[in-house]
């Protein structure tokens, strides 16, 4: 399969005031590949958002680099930003837009051109069932309303990258359900999916690789497969504390 | 990398989205239009009125000593200009005051009414009437000293004493209309001593003065416009910038909508450009829009406040070289708002880290209103304030084209050096993604 996102030794430090020097990211390497999806894993903290950002970047890596769809992070940001899809959570919308502005908005900025914009603008308020609400102004939307327009404003120029971190946090079960069948519907396009949540089992439905990350270091990475057959647990969550707990060599 | 397409589209993204917000049309649009001409009509309108109102009341006047002087005590009451009250008015009402107020000597008070009033020290009467003043039991007192018809018809000078506290408005005006009062009424005994000796009133008046305002009514207006304008216009090149400023940052911020934009491919210079911009536009827009609503005020709104029909009007050269100083202005005050509010964390922070900004616009800018205070060399560079100071010669039609230049030059330099420091710290991971 092919390589879509490269991370090589990728540390990320910054300096607090009281605490003093913070490795949010330190030394991190891993691969994802086109038409897979990968579950970064750890507690609040780990350096997950931080590691997704680099990737978006949104963060400059203080040293190493990564390779995001054939691109530099450091060297071709720009490139970078125009193939991937970001979405966490808690994204928010401008308020006082309709979606189908906020659409039109990162269409533009991803550099489409206004007759390929409106027919793949239109195809995703279609898809997502939009169409009785996608005039109407963000502030008098619900949730689940916002949530699809999220999710079309992070497709609306077909990335073959998705950046979610912690997509469902906060959701309730019928939005999150649209998030989860957004990604598995990404995956059978051949997209990659990068995704991070601190939920074993919802990286455990989804995700065809795990990464498991503490305080910025890579503690283990497999399939849980491979996980369950190392540990010798099957249930998800005590893999997750085994893994924190012994698999470190720090 | 610069996108200059990327920057149109962020500008008129955030100008549609501003435009959208009932706060925006309030700060930017309806507030300059509306709020400036209504303040200065209806405060002058107000304060007219209280002046003449107080000009025409009879102000109460308590006449000490009336036997001594029943003459010009009688003319007193017949100018009809005042209230006369009794002393013994005056009297009760100071002893009802003592009695709560132990700072207050019954006998001291007793004696004020006494021919002996010289006895008690100047302070302490001052004291008292002052109370008396406040407490509204009259304006002003008017003293007769002992003897004072005798001296008079004996060709003696004899003091008249006029008591009234400076501190009240109409206790003041009380005390101005006796001493007019006073001075016509000796003038008409000396007219009717020199008519008796039969005598010519040019003895005593070898000349008359004529003094005579040769402004001509649009100096007058321009005078008014030039104090008034560069102060207003400064502050609402800030007040019509610093609610885009602060929605398109902080607020961005605290809606989770920032990141978003971060990871949309386009650079950060793209983003601050664009919002920028919007920021500068609102702040011209607002700064365009008073000062069209404040010259029509000035003209109809003075008019009617000094009643002498001041005309006001600019000429084509000031409004073209004021619109050219504003630019820059303009563009300092949103870069410098740009900066200050990307680095608060929601928009409640960076309404209190704007706020001592505009402080530091509207102190500077008060020079315009320091009589005599005049642009000099030096002052060509102090920024706000060169601002303020041409703007001035620019309504009074009294600039020079290379003063403005100078001020042109230094203002675009300082705005260059805030738009450098705004663009900086938006690079800032720390400032961005503080929250």
């Amino acid at each position: 399969m092919e390589t879509a996102i490269s991370v090589e030794n990728i540390s990320k430090y910054f300096t607090d005031k009281k605490r003093g020097l913070i490795k949010a990211v330190d030394e991190l390497s891993f691969r994802c590949d086109a038409g897979s999806i990968f579950g970064l894993l750890g507690l609040n903290g780990a350096g997950k958002t931080t590691t997704l950002r680099l990737l978006a970047t949104m963060l400059w890596p203080t040293f190493g680099t990564a390779k995001v769809a054939w691109f530099d992070i450091v060297k071709q940001p720009e490139k970078v930003k125009a193939n991937i899809g970001f979405l966490t959570g808690n994204t928010g919308l401008y308020l006082r837009l309709t979606p189908r502005e906020i659409i039109a908005y990162f269409g533009k900025l991803a550099g489409m051109d206004n007759v390929s914009l409106k027919s793949r603008s239109d195809r995703l308020i279609d898809m997502l069932d939009m169409g009785e609400f996608a005039d109407r102004r963000i502030d008098k939307l619900s949730t689940g309303q916002k949530q699809k327009t999220s999710i079309a404003r992070t497709m609306i120029h077909n990335p073959p990258i998705l950046i979610l971190d912690e997509p469902t946090i906060g959701l309730d079960v019928l939005t999150s359900r649209a998030i989860v069948q957004l990604i598995r519907d990404a995956k059978n396009e051949g997209k990659c999916v990068i995704l991070s949540t601190h939920m074993m089992h919802e990286a455990a439905t989804l995700c065809d690789e795990i990464a498991v990350i503490h305080e910025g270091r890579m503690r283990t990475q497999g399939t849980l497969t491979q996980f369950r057959e190392k540990y010798g647990k099957e249930n998800l969550d005590d893999i997750f504390v085994a893994i924190l707990e012994n698999g470190g060599s720090r | 990398m610069i996108s200059p397409r990327k920057i149109r589209i962020v500008y008129a993204k955030e100008l549609k989205d501003i435009l959208r917000d009932r706060r925006t049309l309030y700060s930017m649009i309806l507030m300059p239009i509306i709020l400036y001409p209504l303040l200065s009509i209806g405060m002058g309108a107000l304060i007219g009125s209280q002046i003449e109102k107080v000009q025409a009341a009879r102000q109460q006047v308590v006449i000490l000593g009336e036997q001594h002087g029943p003459v010009i005590a009688a003319a007193i009451r017949d100018s009809d200009k005042f209230e006369i009250l009794s002393p013994d008015s005056l009297h009760r009402g100071l002893l009802t005051l003592a009695a709560r107020d132990s700072t207050l000597d019954r006998r001291v008070i007793g004696r004020l009414f006494t021919d002996e009033a010289d006895a008690v020290p100047d302070s302490i009467r001052n004291l008292i009437f002052s109370r008396a003043v406040d407490e509204r039991l009259m304006r002003a007192v008017v003293r007769i000293p002992p003897g004072f018809d005798a001296k008079v018809a004996a060709g003696d000078s004899v003091a008249f004493d006029i008591l009234f506290d400076g501190s009240d408005t109409k206790s003041e005006t009380a005390g101005d209309k006796l001493r007019d009062w006073a001075v016509a009424y000796r003038d008409s005994m000396v007219a009717a001593t020199l008519d008796n000796l039969g005598l010519d009133d040019s003895v005593i008046k070898p000349f008359w003065i004529n003094s005579a305002n040769i402004a001509s009514e649009s100096r007058m207006g321009a005078m008014i416009l030039g104090m008034l304008l560069p102060y207003m216009l400064l502050i609402l090149l800030i007040v019509g910038g610093m609610y885009p400023a602060l929605d398109l940052t902080a607020g961005e911020k605290e809606r989770n909508t920032l990141e978003t934009l971060l990871a949309a491919p386009l650079s950060r210079f793209d983003i601050a450009a664009g919002k920028f911009l919007t920021t500068f536009t609102a702040a011209m827009v607002s700064m365009v829009l008073a000062l069209i609503s404040m010259t029509l005020t000035a003209k109809y709104g003075f008019a009617s406040m000094a009643k002498g029909q001041i005309a006001v009007s600019l000429s084509a050269d000031s409004v073209f070289w004021l619109l050219a100083l504003m630019v820059p202005a303009a563009t300092m005050f949103s870069a410098l708002m740009i900066a200050v509010a990307i680095s608060a964390k929601s928009y409640k922070e960076g309404q209190s880290y704007l706020t001592p900004l505009l402080m530091l616009v509207i102190l500077p800018s008060m020079v315009s209103f320091i009589p005599g205070f005049e642009l000099t060399n030096g002052l060509l560079f102090v920024p706000v304030v060169n601002l303020c100071l041409t703007l001035k010669e620019v309504l009074m039609g009294t600039y020079k084209v290379w003063r403005i230049l100078v001020v042109f030059g230094t203002t675009s330099l300082y705005a260059l050096f805030a738009l450098y420091v705004a663009q900086r710290i938006f690079e800032r991971e720390s400032v961005l993604f503080r929250t």
